[in-house]
């Protein structure tokens, strides 16, 4: 599942229209469909933490994104940027290829108006920090559209539109080139387990067995003998996966 | 799509250095990200050792004391005043058994820039001793990016006219830009094609590896050649008889200077922590633990029959 951070309602409503998501009844402004799970934060870093970890403690996700508009002195509004570098210390791992231009950005715990800047926004490092708790930083993204030269000012939903919906394609293949983690099939190992009460220990060794052999693409032996002493029958387990 | 160094991270004090922006114009679609230590950039724990292998980052760096290091007892049986310095960090190629996996926290390559202070604490310690064994391919295969940064010419260059053997060691076959110098080792790694295929991601295989060690040997070089490790393959007898023949066959041994040989064997601490990153049958085989080293139960059976196997010259096992 992809995780979105989103700090306002307006900055949201386009992909939660765009991909169907649902509202949850939660503590958090929740958005959810099978496979996207949004959260609103409001503004700041510390929210956007807060929010972050709360979405990564309570569901299972492989990829974070947070999505939002961000202020430029250099670029020009309507832009869309993947980040690559926050306040010039974090590092989100930029390691499959995409449709964007990468920038670095500045976060600041107050409304920036003048300066020379990429980017800057609100919520970027607290929403990191928070996510590095969990993931990897190959599986943190920060994609931001810019929104004004730092410029304070209150979009309205005809201007977040025009801002958002010309990049919504890029976003969808994007978070479908994030990857999720590849799991085996470990099943017969809590069958034997269960059904031969074997210990845990035991149950770890025969786990690296079964490893050695789905990795080594070897037929795993059928094993259904009769239930005798918990010691004996780990041993004939054992015996059955031949290295 | 190969997506390599599509990222290069510069420290800001060494973005300047002609050397630095002689790579930089080599990769003309990367993105320059400045940075103001590569600890900063390679040193954090939420990175992905694994996943950066799909994408490897390059950091261009400057290194800071000690240069160089002594050697563990067990290397210096090879040579005496056995040294080894790390010019980069991290290897392009991708192989399983590899110890760096277990080592650092990222897998994005390191190069640091400032040869010259490399040059001066390798020189103040060869003045001291006399002679030295210096190998700059320990905690990389310096050879493999030699197309792109040429950092092994550049120390073949400094050593030249001076008692410091060069070693390189390596998979790579990138030989052609060396004229034949009396004091660069070159030090090939083999294995059976087999565990190249499975284990060894990214590196030439063997029959390039074979006539690069040709190449050498017709230039007047005497490398040596290392089987480390010998992974238990399944029918492991055969899959190494065959190699091993298949390689003196193609190669005379007396041209060879030494052959250094030992089984896969691994610090505990290093297996548990590649075991839980990267999915290879090597890291679920039974083997037994001794003194904090992972290695096979059977080791000493198989050391035996290997040295069945090689031809009666120099020998090094590890």
């Amino acid at each position: 599942m992809t995780g979105i951070v989103c700090a306002y309602f307006k900055e949201a409503k386009l992909l939660i229209e765009y991909f169907g998501l649902k509202k949850r009844n939660d503590k958090f402004s929740i958005y959810e469909n099978e496979k996207i799970s949004l959260i609103i934060s409001n503004q700041g870093r510390l929210n956007s933490a807060i929010a972050t970890t709360y979405l990564l403690s309570t569901r299972k996700i492989s990829n974070i994104i947070n999505f939002g508009i961000a202020g430029s002195s250099e670029f020009e509004i309507g832009e869309i940027f993947l980040v690559n570098k926050i306040n010039n210390k974090f590092f989100p791992d930029i390691l499959i290829s995409h449709p964007f231009r990468e920038s670095e950005i500045i976060c600041f715990d107050e409304v920036v108006e003048s300066g020379n800047y990429k980017l800057v926004d609100m919520e970027s490092e607290g929403f990191f920090k928070a996510a590095i708790k969990f993931l990897k930083s190959h599986q943190i993204h920060l994609i931001k559209i810019v929104s004004d030269n730092l410029v304070c000012f209150r979009p309205s939903d005809e201007f977040m539109n025009n801002l958002i919906t010309p990049h919504l394609k890029n976003i969808e293949n994007y978070i479908n080139s994030l990857k999720e983690p590849k799991h085996f099939d470990l099943k017969v190992v809590e069958d034997l387990a269960k059904k031969y009460d074997l210990s845990f220990s035991q149950k770890e060794q025969l786990k690296n067995r079964v490893m050695y052999y789905l990795l080594n693409n070897l037929e795993l032996p059928d094993i259904d003998f009769k239930k005798s002493e918990r010691k004996n029958d780990f041993r004939r387990i054992m015996n059955e996966f031949k290295i | 799509m190969n997506l390599r160094f599509s990222h290069i991270y510069v420290e800001k004090r060494v973005l300047n250095d002609s050397y630095v922006q002689k790579i930089l114009t080599k990769f003309k679609g990367a993105e320059i990200i400045e940075i103001n230590h590569y600890k900063d950039r390679f040193n954090p724990y939420y990175q992905s050792f694994r996943a950066q292998k799909q994408a490897q980052s390059l950091i261009l760096a400057k290194k800071e004391a000690p240069f160089i290091y002594g050697a563990s007892e067990l290397i210096q049986k090879q040579d005496k005043n056995f040294f080894y310095t790390t010019p980069m960090l991290n290897c392009i190629y991708d192989c399983h058994y590899c110890f760096l996996q277990g080592m650092y926290p990222s897998s994005n390559l390191v190069l640091f820039v400032n040869f010259e202070d490399f040059f001066d604490e390798v020189e103040k310690v060869y003045k001291n001793l006399g002679n030295m064994f210096l190998s700059i391919s320990y905690d990389t295969d310096i050879l493999a990016v030699e197309n792109l940064f040429g950092v092994a010419k550049i120390w073949a260059d400094f050593v030249k006219n001076k008692d410091i053997k060069l070693e390189l060691r390596t998979k790579a076959v990138n030989v052609d830009g060396f004229e034949y110098q009396k004091n660069i080792v070159f030090a090939f790694s083999l294995s059976p094609e087999i565990v190249i295929e499975k284990y060894e991601k990214y590196t030439p295989k063997l029959d390039s590896r074979i006539k690069a060690i040709k190449k050498v040997i017709n230039k007047g070089f005497r490398p040596v050649i290392v089987f480390d490790p010998i992974i238990k393959v399944p029918n492991y007898k055969k899959v190494y008889e065959e190699f091993i023949k298949k390689i003196f066959r193609e190669i005379d041994y007396k041209d060879i200077e030494s052959i250094v040989y030992g089984t896969f064997r691994m610090n505990s601490t290093q297996f548990k922590i590649i075991k839980k990153q990267l999915l290879s049958d090597i890291y679920y085989y039974p083997y037994s633990v001794k003194n904090g080293i992972v290695e096979y139960k059977d080791k000493e059976e198989i050391i035996k029959f290997i040295e069945s196997l090689l031809p009666n010259i120099k020998k090094f096992k590890v």
